[in-house]
């Protein structure tokens, strides 16, 4: 689903994120992208969207080498990635109306994509993530976790096979961020879709990712690649394997940063 | 603002005016009941024609300034070498007073309408372009990332995020602006025309010695604003209903 071959990308400054670095995803896989701030493991996910390009090497995403935003591919931001003045309905209808503004063109969204069931998806995309209820209020009037409902809801709409999030739960409380975590999983089970979450937090890593890619301190060259056991299984949150799992990935992030300091 | 608001607002006016006319005592003041009636009768002939064609000229310097500010923001708040090119020259031409290009606009543009629309416009498009430039240059990166991630080109990116983005800020800049721009074009309206408010009210009637036609001017001129401040609220009701729910 996702190929990086030899990926080269330094930011504007001159500092090596990426150097010669290659990773795949077979589709239907969740992988986690974990590490401390300014590892570049959100210039990872902007590269894997189309918004940023590669010095050099390539990404294919689906075979097909990515030059832009792919119209199947999501992505879900922290925050601010609703529009304030629109309302949750309109947020969630915007992807839909950025289609029917292009047509279905294959380059701004699918060629394959009719828009004759658009409010009926609307309409169900709301009802999923329980935010129906709130469909004429403001992102302002909601909570921060009705604002990532929304915006997930936005997303998925659009009917994407490949999900990328970028710390989708870092502002949320923990009961919020437990809740939305599993509707997450269940997503994607639902609608057998590939998905890379970037996060820092470790535990946020361990349940959503069937695979964790480990993050050091740039410039990245080999992947670091922990698979994870305990994917979606909250049960055994407390296990002393699990939490060994846990310290391993803190010594990975941590181990690293040191030896390359 | 509510009608009742409007009416009690109107009420005092009038009572503190005539109190004044009372204290004062002069030709010069002369009260309320004087100036109504002329008002009115006025209105129907004259004055409301003046009145008509100034609101057309600040209407029109509106409308023009506005289809040149929004895109010249935009483009400056979005693009960052165009902003330092451009930014100096605007803080630089920015503070003038706008009223002294008046002579200038006479000779060049003559002394017709164009020239009163162009004044007021001039004012109103330094105010709108430095709004809504700021205005998009305030929005958030993420935003647009996830706006482009839904496959939004540039011409979807300006329907669906710039342009929503920046009628909040041409409105504020509007009710900002109004009073300035009614007050350049009462002095613009002084000279070299026979038509407008400003025309009616310095030379018709104050020039003529004929205070109760000169302040039945002044209310039509008030009349002129207060409908504007109306126009901008509904146009802020209207296009951006987000902003009412704010608690």
């Amino acid at each position: 689903m996702i190929l990086v071959q030899d990926l080269t990308f330094a930011y504007p400054d001159g500092t090596q994120i990426f150097d010669h670095f290659s990773w795949h995803v077979e589709r239907g896989e969740a992988w986690s992208v974990i590490g401390p701030s300014g590892c570049g493991k959100t210039t990872l996910l902007n590269l894997l969207a189309g918004l940023s390009h590669p010095l050099s090497g390539r990404i294919l995403i689906d075979g097909h080498l990515l030059q832009r935003p792919r119209p199947r591919t999501g992505l879900i931001l922290q925050d601010y990635g609703l529009l304030p003045w629109a309302t949750i309905r309109a947020n969630v209808a915007l992807g839909l109306e950025i289609r029917a503004f292009y047509g279905p063109d294959g380059i701004h969204s699918p060629s394959d994509e009719t828009l004759s069931d658009k409010e009926e998806r609307i309409e169900y995309w709301l009802k999923r993530l329980g935010i129906h209820h709130l469909a004429n209020h403001y992102p302002h009037q909601v909570s921060g976790g009705q604002r990532q409902r929304t915006a997930i809801a936005r997303t998925l709409a659009l009917k994407p096979d490949l999900l990328l999030m970028d710390e989708p739960f870092g502002a949320l409380d923990a009961v919020t961020r437990q809740d939305l975590m599993q509707l997450t999983i269940q997503l994607r089970r639902e609608h057998r879709l590939t998905m890379v979450i970037v996060t820092h937090n470790i535990e946020e890593a361990l349940f959503l990712g069937e695979y964790v890619l480990v993050l050091d301190k740039p410039a990245h060259r080999m992947p670091t690649i922990v698979p994870n056991p305990y994917f979606g299984n909250p049960s055994c949150r407390s296990d002393e394997t699990f939490l060994d799992l846990c310290r391993q990935l803190q010594q990975l992030m941590g181990e690293n940063t040191r030896e390359m300091a | 603002m509510k009608w009742r608001d409007i009416g009690i607002g109107t009420l005092a006016a009038m009572i503190i005016w005539q109190i004044l006319a009372w204290l004062v005592n002069r030709p010069v003041f002369p009260s309320p009941v004087h100036v109504l009636p002329v008002f009115f009768q006025k209105l129907s002939s004259e004055l409301g024609v003046h009145l008509l064609i100034s609101t057309v000229r600040v209407i029109a310097a509106i409308v023009v300034s506005m289809l040149i500010a929004v895109p010249a923001g935009l483009g400056l708040g979005q693009i960052r070498t165009l902003d330092r090119f451009f930014s100096p020259l605007i803080y630089i031409v920015y503070p003038i007073p706008k009223i002294v290009f008046l002579p200038v606009i006479l000779v060049l543009i003559g002394s017709g309408d164009g020239s009163k629309v162009l004044l007021v416009g001039l004012i109103l498009f330094f105010q709108m372009l430095v709004v809504v430039r700021d205005q998009a240059a305030q929005l958030r990166p993420e935003t647009i990332a996830s706006v482009r991630s839904m496959g939004a080109g540039r011409r979807a990116l300006f329907r669906f995020v710039y342009l929503p983005a920046c009628v909040p800020a041409v409105i504020t800049a509007l009710r900002v602006s109004i009073g300035t721009a009614i007050a350049v074009l009462f002095i613009a309206e002084t000279y070299a025309t026979n038509t407008g408010l400003g025309y009616y009210i310095v030379v018709e009637s104050w020039g003529a010695l004929r205070y109760a036609d000169m302040y039945a001017g002044v209310l039509a001129m008030s009349l002129l604003g207060l409908a504007l401040y109306f126009l901008v609220d509904w146009l802020d009701r209207r296009l951006c209903p987000w902003r009412e729910t704010t608690i």
